[in-house]
């Protein structure tokens, strides 16, 4: 695996051609191995954040660090991406879909279906190896989405509101599931999402965006000791923590 | 739908054309020359099947070959416009004037710039080219956004690109236009033979027949002629069709079985 890669963002700005900036003086640090979510009203630059991280996007003024180097130059070297929509090839199956990173990296193939396999095992979808995206539901998608992010052994993964078209059960199944990753792996994760139950249950600190241009207005550290128990969503300390980070969130303005 | 349904509700259909073919000369007043009845094109056809039996495979070559020509240049083409917007504002346009303009009045040209066949071959691979290459353009450059971004990520070169996201993608797109495509290059040659005349070692394919038979008056001949091109076109659209379930079959939502079930519940 690569080794956790820190994020460290100083007042960066970004705009798309001669529009008004989207991002604007925005400040972020997010230490290697640490597992932080970033929260905001939709369409207030969550999105064109985990871009900039990604390297698919050069922002105009400010700095931008991934293991201390531009992301832009270094880009898909050590980062995982899990989309808002599964983006799975329809005409690969589960298997070819995980594998299809180091496919473009020039594994050879024996290597990378067997990463791909084992990778499918962990994630609970190894009897569906060979199915195509169209036989399987939405949480199967997303495990096989994941799977294809971790394929890489990446150091960062980035998460853009990849829940955002499960059910609750299966979100908050999933959610448990990518910290049992984490635990073991031990990558550098930023989790974009609109909910704060979210948010709080899965990261060590919440960022919450918003404004024009989008920033980040506040960030709260969460107290709790991994591994969480699922109970712990129903405590009085992370129903108030929830109420506070939603108080802020209520503050910022929208988009 | 049962498999015997689809089977005979268009058997049942053809019957019923089949009668009103039959009824339509008698009351209209046609002669056996305007409107033959379908067993004498039948008994025409199998006069004159030693003429045609060649004369179809010759057409049969002719529009294959503009076929393949045609797909192959018109993926070609559609490559080079899906990668570059430069190249596609400047040969799009082209594109759609092929298009746009009458072939019918280009056909008579086009049998005096070049030998027999070698016309024939023209005309068809000129009608097939426009359905092939504007679906294939419109195919690849239809492919999911996210999918493009975690390719760029992937750092995926322009040919990682095509064979691995946008040529699957836009694969039920060139089908589509294929099947287009493999239909007109038949009525190509075909309209290709009837200015042409005879092609190759002073005979020709079905579309000279066509013309040959009118002259002679030979009606019945004339259908028996059209009908071997309609069942050329059958194997050829259907050869296409093949292709798409055996490309398409196991990924495709047309192919998926929700369809079928929610075509039953209409």
């Amino acid at each position: 695996m690569s080794e956790a890669a820190g994020i460290e963002i100083n007042a960066a700005s970004l705009r798309y051609e001669d529009g008004p900036p989207v991002v604007g003086g925005l400040d972020l640090k997010v230490p290697a191995g640490r597992f932080h979510s970033v929260i905001g009203p939709s369409g207030c630059g969550k999105s064109t954040l985990l871009r900039i991280v990604a390297g698919l996007l050069q922002c105009q003024d400010g700095l931008v660090r991934v293991a201390g180097s531009d992301p832009c130059a270094e880009r898909g070297r050590g980062t995982g991406f899990v989309f808002q929509d599964h983006t799975l090839l329809p005409w690969l199956n589960v298997q070819d879909n995980i594998a299809l990173p180091l496919r473009l990296r020039g594994v050879p193939q024996e290597q990378r279906l067997r990463r791909a396999a084992e990778l499918a095992t962990a994630l609970d979808l190894g009897e569906y190896l060979h199915y195509y995206p169209r036989q399987l539901s939405g949480g199967m998608r997303m495990r096989s989405s994941l799977a294809r992010a971790l394929s890489t052994a990446p150091g960062l993964m980035l998460f853009d509101e990849p829940f955002a078209g499960l059910d609750a059960i299966r979100r908050d199944k999933l959610g448990e599931d990518i910290l049992g990753v984490w635990a073991r792996q031990g990558w550098t994760a930023l989790f974009v999402t609109h909910n704060v139950a979210e948010a709080v249950f899965l990261a060590e600190k919440v960022h919450v965006m918003g404004g024009r241009p989008a920033c980040i207005s506040a960030s709260f550290e969460v107290p709790f000791a991994y591994p969480r128990k699922p109970s712990i969503r129903t405590s009085a300390p992370f129903q108030s923590l929830v109420a506070k980070i939603s108080l802020a969130l209520g503050k910022v303005a929208l988009p | 739908m049962s498999r015997a349904k689809r089977i005979i509700l268009p058997l049942l259909f053809g019957i019923l054309l089949l009668g009103i073919w039959y009824a339509a000369r008698p009351i209209a007043g046609f002669s056996r020359f305007a409107l033959p009845f379908p067993h004498e094109v039948l008994s025409a056809l199998s006069a004159h099947w030693h003429e045609l039996l060649p004369a179809a495979a010759r057409t049969i070559q002719t529009a294959g070959t503009g076929f393949v020509a045609a797909l192959a240049l018109g993926m070609a083409a559609a490559l080079l416009m899906a990668s570059r917007a430069t190249a596609r504002a400047t040969l799009y346009p082209w594109v759609l004037v092929l298009q746009m303009t009458p072939l019918v009045v280009l056909i008579p040209l086009i049998v005096l710039w070049m030998d027999g066949f070698w016309s024939v071959l023209f005309i068809a691979f000129l009608i097939a080219f426009f359905p092939i290459t504007a679906s294939a353009v419109q195919g690849l450059l239809s492919a999911d956004p996210a999918a493009l971004e975690l390719f760029h990520l992937h750092r995926a070169t322009w040919w990682q690109q095509m064979r691995h996201l946008r040529l699957p993608g836009a694969l039920p797109y060139i089908l589509t236009g294929a099947q287009i495509s493999a239909s007109l290059a038949i009525v190509g040659a075909l309209t290709g033979e009837m200015f042409a005349g005879q092609v190759t070692d002073g005979r020709g394919g079905l579309g000279y027949w066509i013309i040959l038979y009118r002259a002679e008056g030979d009606t019945a001949a004339m259908l028996g002629a059209g009908l071997t091109a309609c069942l050329m076109g059958f194997a050829f659209v259907g050869t296409v069709q093949l292709l798409r379930r055996k490309l398409l079959g196991r990924w495709h939502e047309s192919f998926s079985p929700r369809h079928e079930q929610l075509r039953k519940m209409r």
